[in-house]
């Protein structure tokens, strides 16, 4: 295997006027490595995700994929991609089946092969009785089955996941972490961002911790633990995020709830 | 590469695949996008009130709907000559699809949620903006198309005209309608250069509501001068002039309409030169579209999906809110109230879709007061003073009603299936009392301050004073047939905002009759003041009987009697 990094980001920095949303990040991703990518809300990841799929492009830095500079109009790069948002990312009037054999069409997978990727996703992930149903109608846990199933049908290399679980219920959430363990195992390099510290802890071969737009903490789940003298990753979060007067916080949310009532 | 292991489809050879080659445009994946808007245009959308409901999608009714509102035009080409009614409906005719465009089709060229789709995808700017004009463009087609063929059939009956008159006209109206979506499309590429991304919806808006302005006066004043300019020339050599060059040559309908002067008329160095522009002129757009301004399209769309950041509007100053309880005795009526003037004021679709109406009404006002007397009249009709203000109060229920269940940017639905409605039939009521308040009341105003320029103040007040009995009445009656839902609680499917015209078709019926009766019967003052408080006796009448059955769907109907619309005061 090469030592060549599959995902590489050299001092990424994404200023929105004079607010600095990620600040000279760094970081290399070797193939076949799931890395957690953590922070409170607002500290810069998905800004970061943003900038690694081709969404946003960066004040300052650059990315690299394979070694190769990553920039936003190399199409033939961005068929390595596969990615699975936060948020929104479909199309409500759509069937699922219908956007899944969009996905695959938009990557010139052939018309045949695009419709058995799209019923055998489908049936994958236990939508085939809604596979025809317009997905305004499907609940949120659907809509998520489908949007992973999109990131996936063109069979891509670099996988990046934005709090991939929200809503799936724990079969499902359970069948996801497998497959990731298994993608990733095959060669395939994961991008996982979340705040399920448990999940991050139990699934991903590396974490960095992001606080302010930069990054505190990088490493395994051990060496993290030796930096940090804590046991879990939700104490190491606690100490290098700042979020440690959690107890102080609550005292005050209680003083404050029984001045209401 | 992994996905190398997938069959990709190759490259064609086709004539098709070389021109999308030249143009830098993926194929498959065009085709892919263009069968993907396809698919959500013409499907209905959700409704927001009751999740999983669908609505047809109302493209078809509209085509139909433009069809017979051209039939209408159509005795034109009886009375003019060919060149003559050709110049005037290609101005009338493009006009209507450069609203068409900007109402219901400029949404299709900036859609900020397809970044987060497409964004991330292998897709250049130039395939995602040819497959968005190309989709765009096939309906302004159909609405030309829809639009345009009757008049062109009946244009081979016009005087000087020929059976040739039909395909060239029909083509030349097809071809000026893509121009003019292919002159919105430049604007809004255009602007997205220019502006910074988070300023880029403002800075369409603002051009969309100048455009449609000027697209609706122009509707108006374009045609009246045409005719005015063509009859003189009429009077003076008794025949329309082809070849004479004049400042309205450059005005695209001109263009537009030169094939078929060059059918008729003959060859001349003007009509050729027009004809030449208008191809040319298309092609050219087209080029620079997707050849220069479309390169960074799809990564400055993203950057427009960004929240507005103009303030919320903030409580109901006291003024208005004590004036305000005057006619709004109930909770729900000043829920109406209040909802229906802040998303005025702060939805920028919802005033793309309403403001530029208003200016359309006013426009109408001059034009029929004063035609008659520029046109060799010495006085003005006193049935003209009556009616005049009667076709602009009178219309402006047909045109609005039907706008506002329809969201814009923000959705309003959520209020209600959170707080649900203790009274439905005090939210009628509220709804119909916020119509006259806000547009009719002010108009009526604007009218009266128009009209004492050119009558007595209590001539002016007296026509104003039948108008607003009209409109009232209309109100009532269009409320319980072209009324659903609550405002603002469903997003508008593409197509519903220009349908919407037709309904002023149903309007003009109304006030025809009510207009004869005020121009041959109700010309004394006292006659006028019974048939005023006749009108208002019916709508008051009407409102009881309107509110009643106003049922608004999907809102649960709360047994308590307090709190939903607490969270309005």
């Amino acid at each position: 295997m090469s030592d060549t990094p599959a995902i590489e980001a050299r001092s990424l920095t994404k200023r929105y006027g004079s607010f600095v949303a990620l600040d000279h990040v760094s970081f290399a991703v070797p193939r076949g490595q799931i890395l957690g990518y953590l922070g409170p809300n607002g500290a810069g990841k998905s800004t970061t995700i943003g900038i690694l799929v081709g969404m946003l492009s960066a004040t300052e830095g650059t990315v690299y994929f394979g070694g190769q500079e990553f920039r936003r109009d190399d199409y033939a790069m961005r068929r390595r991609i596969g990615y699975v948002p936060e948020s929104g990312g479909f199309y409500e009037t759509l069937s699922g089946f219908e956007f899944l054999q969009m996905a695959a069409r938009l990557y010139h997978v052939e018309e045949k092969e695009a419709e058995q990727k799209a019923r055998g996703f489908m049936e994958l992930f236990e939508l085939e009785r809604v596979m025809h149903q317009r997905m305004s109608t499907y609940s949120k846990g659907m809509r998520q089955r489908v949007l992973i199933s999109a990131a996936l049908l063109h069979n891509p290399d670099l996988l990046f996941f934005d709090e991939p679980l929200t809503g799936l219920d724990a079969n499902t959430a359970l069948l996801l972490k497998d497959l990731i363990r298994q993608l990733a195992h095959d060669g395939k390099t994961i991008f996982y961002c979340s705040h399920v510290l448990e999940v991050v802890e139990r699934l991903c071969d590396r974490v960095i911790i992001l606080d302010h737009g930069k990054a505190v903490a990088d490493g395994s789940m051990a060496e993290l633990r030796s930096s940090t003298d804590a046991a879990t990753l939700e104490q190491i979060f606690q100490q290098l995020t700042h979020e440690d007067n959690t107890e102080a916080r609550v005292k005050q949310f209680r003083s404050l709830l029984g001045s209401a009532m | 590469m992994s996905s190398s292991a997938l069959r990709a489809e190759p490259a064609g050879s086709s004539f098709a695949s070389k021109i999308f080659a030249l143009f830098g445009v993926d194929q498959v994946q065009f085709r892919t996008l263009l069968r993907i808007s396809f698919l959500i245009d013409l499907r209905g959308t959700a409704q927001t009130a009751t999740p999983g409901h669908t609505t047809e999608s109302p493209l078809k009714s509209s085509l139909i709907l433009y069809a017979v509102y051209s039939a209408f035009l159509t005795p034109l080409a009886f009375l003019f000559p060919a060149a003559l009614y050709a110049r005037f409906m290609m101005f009338f005719g493009m006009a209507l699809l450069g609203m068409v465009m900007l109402v219901d089709f400029g949404v299709t060229l900036v859609v900020p949620d397809d970044i987060a789709i497409l964004g991330w995808r292998p897709i250049s700017s130039r395939t995602y903006f040819a497959a968005k004009l190309t989709n765009a463009l096939a309906f302004i087609s159909a609405f030309a198309v829809a639009l345009f063929t009757l008049p062109s059939i009946a244009g081979i009956f016009a005087r000087g005209s020929t059976l040739l008159f039909l395909p060239v006209y029909l083509l030349s109206a097809i071809l000026g309608a893509v121009f003019i979506a292919g002159l919105v499309a430049s604007s809004y590429a255009a602007l997205l250069r220019v502006f910074s991304a988070e300023k880029f919806r403002s800075a369409v808006n603002f051009l969309q509501i100048a455009m449609m302005a000027t697209l609706m006066v122009g509707s108006q004043v374009g045609p009246r001068i045409e005719g005015r300019d063509a009859m003189r020339q009429l009077l003076r050599k008794q025949g329309l002039d082809s070849s004479s060059w004049s400042w309205w040559d450059l005005m695209p309908p001109r263009w537009f309409s030169a094939p078929s002067e060059l059918l008729i008329g003959g060859a001349n160095p003007r009509v050729i030169t027009l004809s030449v522009i208008a191809f040319a002129g298309t092609m050219a757009l087209f080029i620079v579209l997707i050849g220069s301004l479309s390169l960074t399209y799809l990564q400055k769309v993203h950057g427009s999906g960004a929240t507005s950041s103009s303030p919320i509007a903030g409580r109901r100053p006291s003024l208005i809110l004590r004036i305000s309880k005057v006619f709004f005795r109930t909770r729900e009526e000043l829920v109406m109230f209040d909802l229906i003037r802040t998303q005025l004021a702060r939805d920028r679709q919802i005033r793309l879709r309403i403001y530029p109406m208003l200016a359309y009404m006013l426009i109408v006002l001059p034009f029929l007061v004063l035609g008659p007397a520029t046109s060799g009249h010495e006085h003005i009709n006193p049935g003209l003073l009556k009616i005049a203000p009667l076709i602009v109060l009178g219309l402006l229920p047909g045109v609005l009603l039907p706008l506002l269940p329809y969201a814009g940017e923000s959705q309003g639905a959520w209020i209600f299936e959170l707080a649900g409605l203790r009274n439905t039939a005090s939210a009628a009521s509220g709804i119909k009392k916020t119509l006259v308040c806000l547009f009719l009341i002010p108009l009526a105003i604007a009218c009266f301050a128009g009209l004492i320029f050119v009558t007595s103040p209590w001539q002016a007040l007296m026509s104003i004073s039948f108008a607003l009995s009209v409109a009232i009445l209309l109100v009532q009656v269009e409320f319980m047939g072209l009324f659903s839902g609550l405002p603002f609680t469903r997003k508008m499917p593409k197509g519903r905002a220009s349908g919407n015209l037709a309904y002023v078709l149903i309007a003009y019926a109304f006030i025809g009759v009510a207009g004869a009766l005020a121009y041959f019967i109700l010309n004394t003052p006292l006659r006028l003041l019974i048939a005023t408080a006749v009108l208002l006796g019916a709508a008051a009448a009407l409102n009881h009987l309107g509110n009643k059955s106003y049922q608004p769907f999907g809102v649960p109907l709360l047994a308590d009697p307090d709190d939903p619309v607490k969270l309005f005061q």
